[in-house]
C-alpha cells in the first residue's frame, strides 16, 4: 500500500488549533498564541490542511515558521533531520497545491490582462470553495510532484481599477496578491522568483 | 413519409439564409486632433473600439487621427480619446527599500522597525508574514512626469527602473517596465558594475495608497526584499504636447 495515497493523521490539538485559527481570524490572536499557532502549523498538515481554508494568509505564517524550523532541524543528529524533512515535504507538497489553488497567479511569462485583485474577504470566501476541491486533491496526493493543478482562479476586481500588478518579466515566478479591503491599508503583492538575486 | 418533413426543412434552412433586411448604419467621417499624445499611441487607443469596416488614418503632421466608421463607433471613440488624451501628470514616488528577516536579533532596542516608519505598512506585514525584522536600507523620492522613465540606485547595492506611465485611471499611475536589479562592482581595476535580475513586472500603484511588492526566493524563504510605494500627483500635468 502507498503511503503518499494516506491523508494526514488526525492531529491531538485540533481544538486547540482550530480556536486559535478562529481568534486569529477574528484579529483576537496574542503574539504567544500566533508563534505556537505558526511552529504547529510548521510541523502539522492535518492542522493546515483546516486551518488554510478560514484563513489563506495562515499559508505564508506557516511556510516562514518552517523555514525557521528548518535551520532549528539542521542542527539535530541525521535522523532527526531527515524525519523532519520527509515531513516538511509533505507538507511543503500540500502547501504547493494549496498555494496553487489559492493563488492569485502563477507567472507564465507574463500576459498582458489583469489578474485577481482578491479583497481578503472575498479571498477568504473563495478560498473555501477552491480548497474543498483542492485540498482533498492535494491530500490523496496523487499528483507527480510539480505537476500543479490548473488553478481556478476567482477574479474580483474593484471598479474600473487596474490590477496591482499587470504582466510578470521573470519566467518561473509565482504571485500572490493581497488586495487592500480599505482605502488607506496598503496593497500587497509578493512574488516567488526562485532566480531573484537577492 | 419522411419527404414532406424534409422537404419542410430545407424550406426552412433555405429561408433563413437569407440576408437580414436591416438599416445600413451611417458612415461618418471625423478627425481628432490630439493634444498631448501622439496619433499611432490614439490609434491603439481606439482600435479595439472601432466595426469591421472602419478606416482611420494617422497624421504625423497636425498631429491628427481621422476615423471613418459607423456613428456609434465613431462616438466611442470620441469619448474614450477625450478621457485619455491628457497632459501628463507629475508624480512624485516615495521609494522604500526593507530587508525582510526571519533573523529580529540584529535589531538595535528603541530603532523603530523598518517598516513601522512607514504608515499601516509594519502592522499589515505582520499580519500576512511571519518575518521578524524588516531593516530600511534606503528610501528616496522619485520624481518624474508621466511618460519619462526613471532610474534609481538604492541602497547601493541596487536599481531600480521603471517608466511612469499613465494607467487610464486618475487614481492611478502605473510603473510600466519595472526592473528590479542587484548591482555589483566588476572584478578588475575600472568602474564596471555587473547587474542581475531580482524583478521585472510591470505595476500599478494606486495615487495616496502605499503599495507592498515584496520578493523572496519562494514562500518558504527567511528573507525577502520589500519595495514599498508611495505616490501622490504634485500638480496637474505641465501640458507637455505631443511628447510622451
Amino acid at each position: 500500500m502507498n503511503d503518499a495515497l494516506q491523508p494526514p493523521r488526525p492531529c491531538a490539538e485540533r481544538e486547540t488549533t482550530s480556536r486559535l485559527v478562529a481568534l486569529r481570524a477574528a484579529d483576537g490572536l496574542d503574539a504567544a498564541g500566533e508563534a505556537h499557532l505558526a511552529r504547529h502549523l510548521a510541523s502539522c498538515p492535518a492542522c493546515l490542511s483546516e486551518a488554510v481554508p478560514v484563513d489563506p494568509t495562515l499559508l505564508f505564517t506557516r511556510l516562514s515558521a518552517s523555514a525557521e524550523a528548518e535551520d532549528v532541524a539542521a542542527r539535530a543528529t541525521l535522523r532527526g533531520a531527515r524525519l523532519h524533512r520527509e515531513e516538511r515535504s509533505e507538507a511543503d507538497r500540500l502547501a504547493v497545491d494549496v498555494l496553487a489553488a489559492l493563488r492569485v497567479r502563477a507567472a507564465e511569462g507574463g500576459r498582458p490582462d489583469g489578474f485577481a485583485a482578491l479583497s481578503r474577504p472575498w479571498f477568504k470566501a473563495a478560498a473555501v470553495v477552491l480548497l474543498a476541491a483542492g485540498l482533498a486533491a492535494v491530500l490523496v496526493l496523487t499528483r507527480p510532484a510539480g505537476e500543479g493543478p490548473q488553478p481556478a482562479v476567482t477574479v474580483v476586481h474593484s471598479a474600473a481599477a487596474r490590477p496591482p500588478i499587470e504582466e510578470m518579466g521573470s519566467p518561473g515566478a509565482r504571485v500572490y496578491e493581497f488586495a487592500s479591503t480599505k482605502p488607506e491599508e496598503p496593497t500587497v503583492v509578493f512574488v516567488a522568483n526562485p532566480d531573484a538575486d537577492l | 413519409m419522411l419527404k414532406p418533413v424534409l422537404i419542410a426543412f430545407l424550406l426552412a434552412l433555405a429561408g433563413s439564409g437569407r440576408p437580414p433586411v436591416a438599416a445600413v448604419p451611417e458612415v461618418v467621417v471625423r478627425v481628432f486632433t490630439l493634444k498631448h499624445r501622439s496619433p499611432e499611441e490614439a490609434l491603439v487607443v481606439v482600435r479595439p473600439l472601432l466595426t469591421e469596416g472602419a478606416s482611420v488614418v494617422v497624421q504625423a503632421t497636425g498631429n491628427t487621427l481621422t476615423v471613418r466608421d459607423s456613428a456609434a463607433a465613431v462616438e466611442r471613440a470620441a469619448k474614450t480619446l477625450a478621457a485619455w488624451d491628457l497632459p501628463p501628470r507629475r508624480i512624485d514616488l516615495t521609494v522604500t527599500l526593507l530587508r525582510a528577516s526571519t533573523d529580529g536579533r540584529s535589531r538595535t532596542p528603541g530603532v523603530p522597525d523598518g517598516a513601522d516608519q512607514i504608515p499601516g505598512v509594519g502592522e499589515r506585514l505582520r499580519k500576512l508574514f511571519r518575518f521578524t525584522e524588516y531593516a530600511r536600507l534606503d528610501a528616496a523620492v522619485v520624481q518624474g512626469v508621466e511618460g519619462q522613465t526613471v532610474a534609481y540606485v538604492l541602497g547601493g547595492g541596487y536599481r531600480l527602473e521603471f517608466q511612469i506611465d499613465p494607467a487610464g485611471d486618475p487614481q492611478q499611475v502605473r510603473l510600466k517596465g519595472l526592473r528590479f536589479e542587484r548591482i555589483r562592482r566588476a572584478p578588475g581595476p575600472g568602474v564596471a558594475e555587473l547587474r542581475s535580475d531580482i524583478l521585472r513586472t510591470t505595476i500599478n500603484v494606486a495615487i495616496g495608497q502605499p503599495y507592498i511588492l515584496a520578493v523572496g526566493k519562494d514562500e518558504a524563504a527567511a528573507g525577502a526584499l520589500i519595495l514599498v510605494f508611495n505616490g501622490k500627483v504634485v500638480v496637474p500635468g505641465p501640458g507637455l504636447g505631443g511628447q510622451n
